[in-house]
């Protein structure tokens, strides 16, 4: 075998090798993404399962906030309708969270539901599911980010555009989380 | 918690005097040791002249009677027996003072931090809890000690740690030797939240990298999990997160708690090796020496001496405070 067979050789199975493996990557982080993003669904939806049970344990005192009760409610029925896109999932989702914090806010006002122990409970259920969901939107980033990169540097672009793949959005903090607590704005009212 | 200068006053009032019931208790086993010691020592000196001089007339022996020959082998016998002997006492009498140090010294220091902490000088970790994390796979366990339990409840978290030495056997054609797979710090803590799988958080040596030297960066498996890239770049540069589940590992390590691990790790200045598993914590944190020991030649206790085990004292238990493990907003009790 002469020298320009074998090099023929070795740049057929570069020509075939390389691709395959940078399509192989590409699949993998795509499905990555997307089984973070299905782990980060399923505790959304542990979330929405605490809402009814939160609203039964606090309508009872919290009589003035009939209204964020209500408005939570609805969100939560909205959200599990399942006809929704996943933006405006996001969207929702920033919503009940706003609102919870909102409730456990104005809980201050409330030491008699302050001291129940089933509010107690439910308030620990609530900010550990805070947290997961925290989590998974990190992990949903970190994974994301390494997709959005594959899929935007040369060589795996080229393959990435073939396919048709394109940047799958972050989830962003809401503009309620950047901003640091105003401690004085809760002791107004 | 107390600060050096508290300690130091601590140090004066209880470990400082001489003439205090303390060293006249510690005294007597110290002399003890070191006469029995230097009585060894000289006997080896003796012994070792000894055996160069019949070296040099190795002829003039042969030409003894027979029961002169005797005499000369059985008196060598006799004083080799008496420096074992000698040797015994000394270590005996060595082994004494260590007990009542500990007694007397450590117990005090660690009841000084927290009244509420158990001491157990002769105790250690269970093997059982020590291969939980597993944080040596590529070892099998040949020898297993340790020393110096202390246990208790900081706040509302359960805490034990004691020191460890666990070794491998090797073999060569000529000889066996044992090598440390682990020497230092073990430290069991109850960990705030509940999970289900297993985080580990490990220097960033060489794991990390190995993990991202396979093409392309997806087969990051190693025994210890998958690898787990974090936003916190300080955190990234120091530790290696593995884990078997990406979300939990996020969910242990929220962001607050790796500004935590790095502070914790910048200020003891050693190597960690974290490892979250049954919603506990275990830490093993390596040492090259001994803790908690007299130093039998120093005729006082040193505060230099107090002051590192009193500090090593309060970094470990210090964990809790630090991980903020006190905070228990969430399910876990």
């Amino acid at each position: 075998m002469d020298l320009t067979t074998i090099i023929i050789i070795v740049a057929i199975i570069f020509i075939i090798v390389v691709p395959l493996m940078l399509y192989n990557s590409l699949i993998r982080k795509r499905n990555q993404v997307e089984n973070v993003f299905a782990s980060l669904d399923a505790l959304l939806k542990k979330r929405y399962d605490l809402i009814p049970n939160l609203v039964a344990t606090v309508q009872n005192y919290m009589q003035h906030e009939k209204e964020t009760l209500t408005k939570i409610t609805e969100l939560r029925t909205k959200a599990i309708s399942g006809n929704i896109t996943p933006s405006e999932s996001v969207d929702l989702n920033n919503q009940i969270t706003n609102i919870l914090r909102s409730i456990q806010v104005q809980v201050e006002n409330y030491p008699d539901l302050k001291a129940s122990t089933n509010f107690l409970q439910l308030q620990a259920a609530l900010n550990e599911v805070e947290e997961q969901i925290s989590a998974g939107r990190r992990a949903y980033n970190a994974v994301t980010t390494e997709y959005n990169t594959a899929i935007e540097v040369f060589p795996s672009n080229i393959l990435a555009r073939m396919m048709n793949f394109t940047r799958r959005p972050l989830f962003e903090i809401t503009e309620a989380e950047r901003q640091n607590v105003d401690v004085k704005s809760l002791f107004k009212n | 918690m107390h600060s050096i200068d508290e300690f130091y006053q601590f140090y004066l009032e209880n470990f400082s005097n001489t003439n205090s019931e303390l060293y006249k208790e510690l005294n007597p086993y110290r002399q003890k040791a070191i006469k029995f010691f230097l009585t060894a020592i000289s006997g080896i000196l003796l012994a070792a002249l000894f055996f160069i001089l019949i070296s040099f007339y190795e002829h003039e022996f042969d030409r003894f009677s027979n029961t002169l020959q005797g005499l000369i082998i059985g008196f060598i016998v006799l004083f080799i027996i008496t420096i074992l002997v000698f040797l015994g006492l000394g270590f005996s009498a060595a082994k004494k003072y260590k007990d009542i140090f500990k007694e007397r010294v450590i117990r005090k220091i660690i009841e000084y931090i927290d009244p509420n902490l158990k001491y157990y000088p002769n105790k250690f970790i269970e093997r059982s809890l020590f291969t939980i994390p597993n944080f040596f796979p590529n070892y099998s366990i040949d020898k297993y000690e340790g020393d110096d339990l202390v246990e208790g409840v900081i706040g509302k978290t359960p805490i034990r740690f004691s020191e460890l030495h666990v070794q491998e056997k090797r073999r060569t054609d000529k000889s066996t030797y044992y090598v440390d797979i682990f020497k230092g710090l073990f430290i069991n803590v109850d960990f705030n939240k509940h999970f289900k799988g297993r985080t580990y958080v490990l220097p960033d040596k060489n794991d990390k990298t190995y993990a991202k030297l396979f093409f392309l960066g997806e087969k990051q498996n190693t025994v210890y999990g998958e690898l787990v890239k974090l936003e916190n770049p300080e955190f990234e540069k120091i530790c290696a997160v593995f884990s078997s589940d990406q979300i939990e590992a996020r969910y242990i390590l929220s962001t607050s708690l790796m500004n935590r691990i790095v502070q914790f790790r910048n200020r003891i200045n050693r190597e960690v090796f974290l490892c979250f598993a049954n919603s506990q914590i275990y830490v093993a944190i390596p040492y090259k020496k001994n803790l908690f020991e007299p130093k039998i030649m120093h005729k006082t206790i040193k505060f230099e001496l107090l002051k590192e085990y009193y500090e090593i004292l309060l970094n470990t238990i210090g964990i809790v405070d630090e991980l903020n493990l006190n905070v228990r907003i969430w399910t876990k009790e």
